[in-house]
């Protein structure tokens, strides 16, 4: 496209445009410009939001009913309540905007009747709530939920109920709600439920399964009775003080049979303080017959604590100087930086100016190319661009020629038109490569490379330099998000190799697998560097692709980097929960792991384990089920195996093809299994799946976790399909195959993973294991949490802390717990998780 | 003395200038001087130990060969950064310890190493103080947007509005050195926030010498002052 300025070149010189404000054009095309970038899109300072309190069953809600209240994204709740000698102990996720749910664990004192030896009851229930309108300014949020829908149906009830704010002004806020619930929610009503009326069969509320664990679905919503719940809370105007009042028609049924607890009055009456960060605390009088009190300790992965940095600030990014004789070479002659300097405030009524007319090259770049009445020795009339980039509104850059045609300078007044300059002087290959030929120089480089990357912790594993373009393969060691150290590395690259490289490509390396290509080029950055979004530009402008397989001979930047030697020794505190002769066990334990890496991807890994203190091996339950006890066991490892050896492996990992890992361990596994573990994982840098194939012959090892084995022994193995889906952060894999009882199923896990490395998941396993025969629970399942160490730390780390729950440990649908598998290492490692992350690039 | 060993002592005595007893300061983060830039340029030797200095001079600053500013607290402690950058007009200057504050112009656009770093900020091009110009020139209003980062947290902005006020001539001394300059408040606000910026500038050029920042909701603003002004390569 051309845009042609007439120029009329009258005595005065003025110009035939009609333009009187020459300043104000620029001017406000660059204000509107400004005031409509990507980054618009950036909230204010985030702060977090008022959140709706929780209820003594944990999730968000009244005293003992459930609001429709949701709790703000991604939030976390850790509730213990107790009243009556009953305590729930809930984690609750608000797993994405409006749906919520919770794992309880309940003690429930004296709940069996006398007849038994125990009469205690620890029980496991899951719920599960969702919005399915939110709240406008003239209806209420509506929500339906199930309560105990998964466990042995102690607390079994659904509901549906709706929730509207008002505002007091003055005297604070109040939340009323109201809702009709089944099962539980219905014990102490008369009403019939309506849904009767369209199916005999929702008259009756048929048990749960023997073993729980099971979905109730046969009996939601069923019931010969419909019950009515309400709830008001008081926000008042003392900050973080609510009152809260209850009516429920949940009589306690089962309780008052097993004389623990009787309701005398539908209502409980209670207030709550949530003044302090990330904490409240309730006080109840419940049903007219007892006190009762909770405690939640809350957060929130999208509001770390105090978000701190403490890092120090990147290496300046050294621009290259040009090369004069380049830009002559061009057609571009002298460059002039005249970017960001002050527009123009007269017009271009400058008598030398003889014509000039506007294209638009490379893209959308606005440049002017104007003849002048001047010879070539002449200063280059910078003051007359600034004019006609008055004149013609925005220009990126001007090229000045003589009436003669030679050409006289260029001046560059925006940075497009800066890069397009660069990009126009780079065909010429203008900086010298004789640098190459010399080994001492390339050496050099080498070193002053691994001292910049050193000081930000990035290890320089294998580098390639061309004259042109340079491979560095690093291992980040700090920085969380992986697009942070490869900024880091750019600008390490951009210091250290010579001005004629100009493209870096940067192959991050994770457990000796090259798992990505990063292509950055020279020129971008130099253009990018300390700009506004800078970050969105480089983005933009740099590759992801394969990382292909890599031949260390040629590339490991010396020969006596291996074998190298890692060891550490960490505390570790593990856990056995839900026991019910002790619900919660722990061991402090000192955890010594070395290994030596042979070659890259050639290593040897032992680690010991040793307890300190703890209880963990005076669990006494054993195996409970009719199948080989694979993993039900576990309390007599604890007992006879202290110190354990807990991993001795050898291990090789190597790319196959670019998008192909490959591993192999052979040793002992893990603390109950020794054997042979082979894996492939097809997963490509540029794409959200992948798939993969893992096979083992696994041979149980003695309880004292030395050397010895058990006759145990099984081939097991999965194929595997991962997919981050994108949406809501969420992630799934699917493993089908045998598992270490020699049951075959699958295994579905669910998670969400925050872009600061949080991980909230669920995962349910289903064998051809009949339930009956699986034992309590029905079939394996549980929850995981990761915590990432840099959300609490004011420095930056890749350390986390990761648990899983089990409800409990049995042996259907059990898996071999191998330490290094193949998705684990790449996982972060593609588009999408570059993506998450980029804006800590140039951090 | 040699000249490096005149710019060693310099660079030396300047590295422990930027310290106090309480410790506890952010800017006590910046150090005096960017160590590895004069090593790089062959100044001073590699293995030299930093000696005290508590009053830097002007003559022991202006042994010093790149642009510099000292930057601090209003009314607090001060350490010294130089230019080791120009990228397009946006101007690094940092310290031994890689911390340090980006300016365009005046303007401070990021710093680094901060608890809470400004990333970067977006200015018009008739903003005076990004792009200095002649006092009587300046605009009644200029519009930025800053931009934050947090640790495991979303980036985040502020955009504000920014009205100058009168200005009043005063004498600003600085290293020694008086300066006739003229003080001018700068009032920046949007719905739910309002700061205020102060300049010390030279009326003729537009040429900031001094100045009082905001550089974000967490931070305690800066002062700045010109020990050696920046030139850049034409």
């Amino acid at each position: 496209m051309v845009f042609t300025l007439s120029v009329a070149a009258n005595k005065e010189g003025a110009l035939a445009t009609g333009q009187k404000n020459w300043l104000a054009i620029p001017s406000a095309l660059a204000c509107a410009a400004m005031l409509v970038p990507a980054s618009s899109l950036l909230a204010e300072e985030p702060v977090a939001p008022k959140r709706p309190g929780y209820n003594m069953f944990g999730i968000t809600g009244g005293i003992d009913t459930p609001s429709a209240d949701m709790q703000p994204d991604g939030q976390l709740g850790l509730t213990t309540s107790y009243f009556s000698g009953f305590s729930r102990n809930t984690l609750t996720a608000q797993i994405m905007p409006g749906i919520e749910a919770a794992f309880r664990y309940s003690v429930l004192h004296d709940f069996r009747n006398a007849s038994f030896a125990d009469r205690t009851l620890f029980d496991r229930s899951f719920d599960i709530k969702a919005r399915i309108l939110e709240e406008g300014s003239t209806w209420p949020s509506i929500a339906i939920g199930l309560q105990d829908f998964l466990g042995t149906g102690i607390y079994s009830g659904e509901y549906i109920v709706a929730t509207k704010g008002l505002n007091a002004g003055d005297y604070g806020n109040f939340r009323l709600s109201g809702g009709l619930g089944w099962g539980r929610f219905a014990s102490g009503s008369d009403l019939k439920n309506p849904l009767i009326n369209l199916s005999k069969r929702f008259e009756t509320r048929s048990g749960s399964a023997a073993g729980g664990g099971q979905v109730n679905v046969g009996q939601f919503f069923q019931g010969e009775h419909i019950g009515v719940f309400g709830g008001l809370v008081w926000d008042t105007p003392i900050a973080g003080l609510a009152v809260k009042m209850d009516y429920s028609q949940d009589d306690y049924f089962s309780e008052k049979r097993g004389g623990s607890f009787e309701q005398k009055i539908p209502l409980n009456f209670g207030v709550e303080y949530s003044g302090i960060e990330g904490m409240e605390l309730g006080a109840y009088y419940m049903y007219g017959n007892a006190f009762g009190v909770r405690l939640t300790l809350t957060a929130n992965p999208f509001y770390p604590p105090s978000g701190i940095d403490s890092e120090p600030g990147p290496q300046a990014l050294l621009p290259r100087a040009p090369v004069p004789d380049a830009t002559e070479r061009t057609g571009l002659g002298t460059v002039v930086n005249a970017v960001d300097r002050t527009p123009a405030t007269a017009s271009t009524s400058d008598r030398r100016l003889r014509s000039a007319r506007l294209h638009e090259r490379l893209g959308t770049v606005r440049w002017v190319e104007a003849v002048v009445d001047m010879r070539s020795r002449d200063r280059c009339p910078t003051e007359l661009a600034r004019a006609l980039d008055a004149d013609f509104g925005v220009v990126d850059a001007v090229t000045f020629t003589t009436e003669a045609g030679a050409v006289l300078c260029t001046v560059a007044l925006r940075p497009e038109g800066e890069r397009a300059i660069r990009l126009t002087s780079r065909v010429t290959d203008a900086y010298p490569t004789d640098w190459h030929a010399d080994e001492g120089l390339r050496k050099e480089i080498v070193e002053t490379l691994t001292e910049e990357l050193a000081a930000d912790s990035i290890g320089l594993m294998g580098i390639d330099i061309a004259p042109r373009r340079t491979a560095v393969y690093i291992e980040n060691k700090r920085f969380f998000a992986m697009p942070r150290a490869f900024g880091r590395t750019a600008r390490a690259m951009a210091r250290a190799l010579p001005p004629s490289v100009e493209v870096f490509e940067i192959v991050p390396i994770e457990d000796s697998l090259p798992v990505a290509t990063i292509t950055l080029t020279r020129s971008d950055l130099e253009d990018q560097v300390e700009r506004p979004d800078a970050d969105i530009a480089s983005y933009n402008t740099a590759t992801i692709s394969d990382a292909p397989r890599v031949d260390w001979d040629e590339t490991l930047i010396e020969d006596g980097l291996f074998p190298r030697f890692n060891w550490s020794i960490l505390p570790d505190v593990p856990m056995n929960l839900f026991d019910p002769d002790q619900p919660i066990r722990l061991d402090l334990q000192l955890v010594a792991e070395g290994s030596v890496e042979f070659w890259p991807g050639l290593s040897g890994t032992a680690q010991i384990r040793k307890r300190i203190i703890g209880d963990l091996d005076d669990i006494e339950r054993g195996p409970g089920s009719s199948l080989p006890n694979v993993r039900s066991d576990i309390a007599r490892y604890l007992r006879e195996g202290d110190p354990a050896l807990t991993r001795m492996t050898f291990d090789y990992v190597d790319k196959i093809s670019k998008d192909t890992y490959g591993r192999v361990s052979v040793g002992l596994l893990e603390l109950m299994y020794a054997g042979v573990s082979g894996e492939v994982l097809w997963k490509p840098a540029t794409q959200s799946w992948g798939l993969g194939a893992e096979l083992n012959y696994a041979r149980q090892r003695d309880y004292d976790a030395r050397f010895s084995l058990l006759d145990y022994d099984v081939v097991t193995g999965h194929a595997s399909f991962y997919w981050d889906t994108d949406f809501y952060d969420l992630s799934t894999q699917v493993d089908v195959g045998r598992y270490l009882a020699g049951d075959w199923g699958g295994t579905l896990a669910v998670k969400r993973r925050f872009d600061n490395g949080w991980e909230v998941g669920a995962f349910a396993t289903l064998t051809d294991v009949p339930f009956d025969e699986f034992g309590e629970g029905s079939f394996d399942k549980g929850l995981f949490l990761t915590i990432p160490f840099n959300w609490i730390t004011p420095f930056d780390t890749r350390q986390t802390v990761s648990t899983t729950l089990r409800p409990l440990t049995r042996d259907g649908g059990q898996r071999l717990n191998v330490s290094n598998r193949l998705y684990d290492t790449v996982e972060d490692n593609d588009v999408g998780g570059y993506r998450a992350t980029w804006k800590d690039f140039w951090e | 003395m040699t000249r490096i060993g005149r710019m060693a002592g310099v660079a030396l005595a300047l590295l422990a200038a930027g310290c106090s007893s309480s410790g506890n300061s952010p800017i006590e983060r910046f150090g005096p001087i960017v160590r590895t830039e004069i090593v790089r340029f062959g100044l001073i030797p590699e293995d030299e130990t930093p000696v005290e200095v508590t009053n830097p001079t002007r003559a022991l600053l202006n042994q010093i060969p790149f642009a510099t500013l000292a930057v601090g607290e209003v009314d607090g402690a001060v350490g010294f950064v130089i230019a080791v950058s120009d990228s397009g007009g946006y101007v690094v200057y940092q310290d031994v310890e890689r911390n340090g504050v980006v300016q365009h112009g005046a303007l401070v656009t990021a710093t680094n190493g901060l608890p809470f770093n400004l990333s970067s900020t977006r200015f018009g091009t008739g903003d005076p103080i990004a792009n200095p110009r002649p006092l009587a020139e300046w605009p009644a209003t200029t519009d930025r947007r800053y931009r934050f980062r947090l640790q495991a947290a979303e980036n985040f902005e502020i955009a504000v509005r920014c009205v100058y006020g009168a200005a009043v001539p005063e004498v600003v001394e600085i290293y020694e050195i008086p300066f006739d300059l003229v003080r001018v408040p700068e009032r920046c606000a949007n719905a739910t926030r309002s700061f205020e910026n102060v300049y010390w500038v030279d009326p003729a050029n537009g040429a900031i010498w001094q100045s009082n920042q905001w550089i974000g909701p967490r931070q305690i603003p800066f002062r700045i002052s010109v020990v050696r002004p920046y030139q850049a390569a034409r």
